[in-house]
């Protein structure tokens, strides 16, 4: 999944507030908001809220989703492994082309009504149609037969579904592909009521869903209540309720004053929270996010159709200074794909250095001979309002010092950045990243970066590439496989058509009560796996 | 919720005027204005026409503000395609963050229609600031004093700290201004936090050094808002004069030059500092880099630790290497090597440095908490390759709060039944025991009718 979008809006919420010192005042002013639920049975979370619509219907979000009201036929568990969801059960035939799901008896939606095949096809088919023109159709769904053409309007059903009967569907994929029940991990074939999603594009602030907690109460900017779904088919979650306070503050005031029990710490309060004798130490568990942060060049457009152009500004980079002045440390230099941790993920890869005479000559070398040759240059981020992170700010720097290439910036509403960057709005460079949705290098290598593929912003194409890609698709060794994902980022990292920043580190405060917490590199249902003790 | 200022203000800049464009065609734009929910919304609106039906709007809008090149924020608004389009867009301050009142806000309108011209408005202003009030303004050289509900004469001892804030900085430090400081002053605190967001409860003051804006409440003790004043005016000049694209200055260093400029510390700083000088008790000087803490004692301690830290660089010394710490900082250099660099020792270095002048022991708390380091996930196995199919296997989730079913699958059901057993199991063997003891003592009783010891 887009990586911007897994950046918590509570943090871009704050983001003007980057340079801003504060004095202290001598009295203190408390100030509380009226939530109808006992919160000491509630799992309380600080978030934020996107203007579009969009975001919250699963099958065009192009983030994580919201796995508590919606669930698929698969889950990913704490061990990231591929669990039974809505299906119970299925069986891999046809040379592994074929699955029949068989759905739980008990699943039912939160209205109460069952959950039946016909659900699935229904689901599935308004994600692939033209009129809903979901941006990540065809990377989650594109494996089954017949999504493609009704995508492009060619057909008007998805050939590769059949219901067998009540509660079980047959799935026809186009080639045996190992990762395909890891894609339907992702929101987009999650499962939607038809006469809910009748009513028009704000049914997802009512949803009737059949994950394992019920949307009950949604204030905007305010907060959203959710309450534990009974009738969940794996049993009732222990919590009775999960509220979301909606930008009530600084995640980590918050957890401090006891307000949230979950929280974000930024790299602004990190250093703090590694302090041992800091009582908030003890709260705090840390990860490595399955995630890549890097810069996208359009290969499509001047000055970027150039390999050396691309090069001469990866190698202007001076990724060890970005991550130990910007990240102050807390963030891992990335010089290739795949993050740390993923399978594929290659200890040795050489990426291309920092090295500024190279980068000069490599420039020089260019169709374009130099600065000088260059056309105007844009990079487009995502943020409102004349405020530039660090992070754009620090490569306009390093580009400008080294190459003597003078960039603009422009920033594009986050509410709908994503649509724009799919439509093709943006600059020779644009922000990227990517989390991983599943842990498998197909979702970062073949997602990004096969020509044509609708997540390959920069519009690279390398048939070499593609070639291998399409092979390790079904290849059944998974050694080979996985060296096929290898040698897959050498040529990304040889041809450059993205800037390989960071891999980020996760810090999260967890108060002692809530038990269970599933600290995952992978987002995933985490609510249903946790209790609250002592609250 | 904070009650919030509920202001809807609405400039007319160029009401029923067409704007007249640059080098592009005449765009035909009217009503073109901006409406402030101040301090949650701004909404830009106009009505825009075109000879041919109009294909894109694009709002082109951003803020003054210091910044690492040119910046220009765009917007799209929904409209239905015509020759004359009404558009509107919000910039929702509680998904961004404020911006400090007084701020400077511009925007313009880029359209296309369908032959292909491209038209944009007239580029307009207005100011991020609420108009409940009767502002005034009170301004000596670099400083201006923006205030409502107080005195001239309180007005003018703002602008005579303010000018002091100013003079200490450029004598200790070299510092200037290079735009006014503008300073809002709030006749409370109340009203000062009901014009930003996301503040801590105990914010007293805040300085916008992008912007070169102040915001502070008074607080009805003259001295103590003098000393806010030139508390804000120092971080204003620390950040602009070490203005840097990628680098960062601690908190420790920016929060102590401040409160060092304010002169010494205030009683409740010092009773907090002599409480931690006591007890030993400080934070480590590298844990006091970012944010402060939400608790007010806390935050005040770690106010009064970072002044004593920066009391003690510039007097043991000196101001001029105080100058090239900031200047190195400026220059991106990571902190523990700027003070390699110019003092000798990194912060942890400083940290014992500073608690060896306080006649404290050397800093001996445990290693920080370690760098993360990632968690390996399995590897997939094609279905059909290698003989190993992902096998559909149930897990259970815990239905109550009392067990862990992540790890084990066992639920509370599970546990209780156990539970259950094992007391049964229990309650049995005593009852058995029970009556295994009374057994024993009637056949005892039949074989010794007559009881009594036999000694």
């Amino acid at each position: 999944m887009l990586n911007l979008r897994k950046i918590s809006l509570t943090i871009t919420a704050l983001a003007l507030l980057g340079t801003m010192f504060l004095s202290a005042s001598a009295q203190k002013n408390v100030l509380a908001m009226q939530i109808n639920v006992p919160l000491d049975q509630a799992l309380v979370y600080n978030g934020g809220e996107s203007a579009n619509l969009r975001d919250y219907d699963p099958a065009t979000t192009y983030s994580s989703g919201d796995k508590l009201v919606f669930s698929g036929l698969v889950q990913l568990d704490p061990h990231l492994n591929v669990r039974p969801d809505l299906a119970e059960t299925w069986e891999v035939t046809g040379n592994g082309t074929i699955y029949t799901f068989k759905i739980r008896d008990n699943a039912k939606f939160h209205n109460g009504r069952d959950v039946t095949a016909q659900d699935i096809v229904f689901s599935w088919e308004r994600a692939a149609s033209p009129e809903l023109a979901s941006d990540t159709v065809l990377t989650y769904m594109g494996d089954i037969v017949g999504v493609r053409e009704m995508v492009q309007g060619q057909a008007d059903h998805i050939s590769g579904l059949r219901v067998i009967d009540e509660k079980t569907l047959e799935v026809t994929i186009d080639a045996p592909k190992p990762y395909f029940l890891m894609k339907l991990t992702f929101p987009t074939s999650y499962i939607v009521d038809k006469d809910n999603v009748s009513v028009g594009e704000e049914w997802v602030l009512q949803p009737n869903g059949t994950g394992p907690y019920k949307l009950t109460e949604w204030q905007s900017y305010e907060y959203i209540i959710y309450e534990a779904n009974k009738d969940f088919y794996l049993g009732a979650p222990s919590i009775p309720y999960v509220v979301v306070k909606i930008y009530a503050g600084d995640d980590v005031r918050l957890f401090e004053t006891g307000e949230i029990d979950v929280a974000g710490v930024s790299l602004y309060d990190v250093d703090r929270m590694l302090n041992p004798s800091e009582p908030l130490n003890r709260n705090l568990i840390t990860n490595v996010n399955l995630c890549t942060s890097y810069t996208v060049f359009d290969t499509t457009k001047a000055p970027f159709d150039d390999v050396n152009v691309r090069k001469a500004f990866s190698m202007a980079f001076d990724r060890q200074r970005y991550v130990d002045v910007l990240y102050r440390g807390k963030a891992l230099p990335a010089v290739g794909l795949y993050p740390p941790g993923l399978p594929g993920f290659d200890y040795g890869l050489q990426g291309l250095p920092y090295d500024p005479e190279q980068a000069r000559e490599l420039l020089k070398q260019s169709k374009y001979g130099g600065p000088e040759g260059l056309p105007e240059i844009v990079y487009t981020n995502a943020g409102i309002g004349s405020y530039i992170g660090g992070n754009v700010a620090a490569l306009a720097e390093m580009w400008q010092q080294v190459l003597g290439v003078t960039i603009k910036v422009e920033n594009l509403d986050y509410n709908f950045y994503s649509e724009q960057i799919f439509s093709g709005n943006h600059g020779q460079i644009f922000d990227g990243g990517w989390c991983a949705d599943y842990p498998d290098p197909e979702n970062f290598a073949d997602v990004l970066f096969h020509s044509g593929a609708p997540q390959n912003h920069g519009g690279y194409s390398n048939p070499e590439l593609d070639t291998l890609l399409e092979s390790a698709r079904i290849e059944p060794d998974v050694t080979k496989r996985i060296s096929m994902y290898q040698e897959a980022e050498r040529i990304l990292v040889n041809d450059a058509p993205v800037l390989f920043t960071t891999h980020s580190l996760s810090y999260l405060l967890v108060q002692p009560y809530v038990k269970g917490y599933p600290n995952t590199p992978i987002s995933i249902s985490g609510e249903r796996y946790m209790w609250l003790e002592g609250k | 919720m904070p009650k919030k200022l509920i202001l809807i203000l609405t400039l007319v800049t160029t009401l029923l005027v067409p704007t007249r464009v640059h080098a592009a065609p005449q765009a035909d734009v009217q009503a073109d204005t901006a409406t402030l929910d101040f301090p949650n919304t701004v909404t830009f609106s106009a009505t825009l026409s075109a000879p041919a039906e109009i294909v894109s709007i694009t709002l082109e809008y951003g803020n003054e503000q210091l910044n690492c090149g040119e910046v220009v924020a765009k917007a799209f608004p929904e409209f239905v395609p015509a020759t004359s389009a009404d558009v509107a867009w919000t910039w929702d301050m509680r998904q961004s963050g404020s911006l400090p009142p007084g701020t400077t806000i511009w925007w313009r309108w880029r359209y296309v229609d369908s032959s292909g011209t491209e038209f944009v408005s007239d580029t307009n202003t207005i100011i991020w600031l609420d108009d409940l009030h009767d502002w005034q303004t009170l301004s000596a050289e670099n400083v201006r004093i923006h205030y409502y509900g107080l005195e001239t004469s309180f007005a003018q001892s703002m602008v005579d700290a303010g000018l002091e804030g100013l003079r200490r900085n450029k004598e200790q430090a070299g510092m200037t201004p290079d735009i006014p400081v503008e300073i809002y002053v709030y006749p409370s605190y109340d009203e000062m936090r009901d014009a930003i967001l996301y503040e801590p409860q105990w914010t007293g003051g805040l300085a916008y050094s992008d912007s070169s804006i102040i915001i502070m409440g008074t607080s009805g003790d003259a001295n103590f808002d003098k000393a806010t004043v030139i508390h804000e005016v120092t971080h204003i000049l620390v950040g602009r004069n070490a203005f840097t694209c990628i680098g960062f200055i601690p908190t420790w260093l920016n929060e102590g030059l401040a409160v060092y400029n304010e002169g010494p510390l205030d009683q409740s700083m010092q009773s907090q500092f002599d409480i931690a000088l006591r007890d030993d008790t400080f934070f480590p000087v590298r844990a006091l880099g970012g944010g402060f803490s939400e608790i007010p004692e806390k935050a005040l301690l770690s106010y009064a630790q970072s002044y004593s830290v920066v009391k003690f660089m510039i007097e043991t010394y000196g101001q001029e290497k105080m100058g090239q710490l900031l200047n190195a900082l400026s220059n991106a250099e990571p902190v523990d090597d700027a003070l390699v660099e110019i003092y000798g020792f990194d912060i942890d270095g400083l940290d014992n440095a500073w608690r060896q002048s306080l006649g404290l022991a050397p800093l001996t708390v445990a290693q920080a908490t370690a760098q993360p380091t990632p968690t390996f996930v399995p590897t997939y196995v094609p279905i059909d390759g290698i003989p190993q199919a992902i096998t559909p296997t149930p897990y259970a989730i815990p239905p109550s709060s009392s067990s862990d079913g992540t790890e084990t699958g066992t639920n509370t059901d599970d546990n209780t039944f156990l539970f259950i057993t094992i007391a049964l199991v229990c309650i049995c063997l005593i009852f058995g025991l029970i009556l295994g003891v009374i057994i024993l003592g009637v056949i005892v009783r039949k074989n010794n009718p007559k009881g009594g010891n036999h000694a």
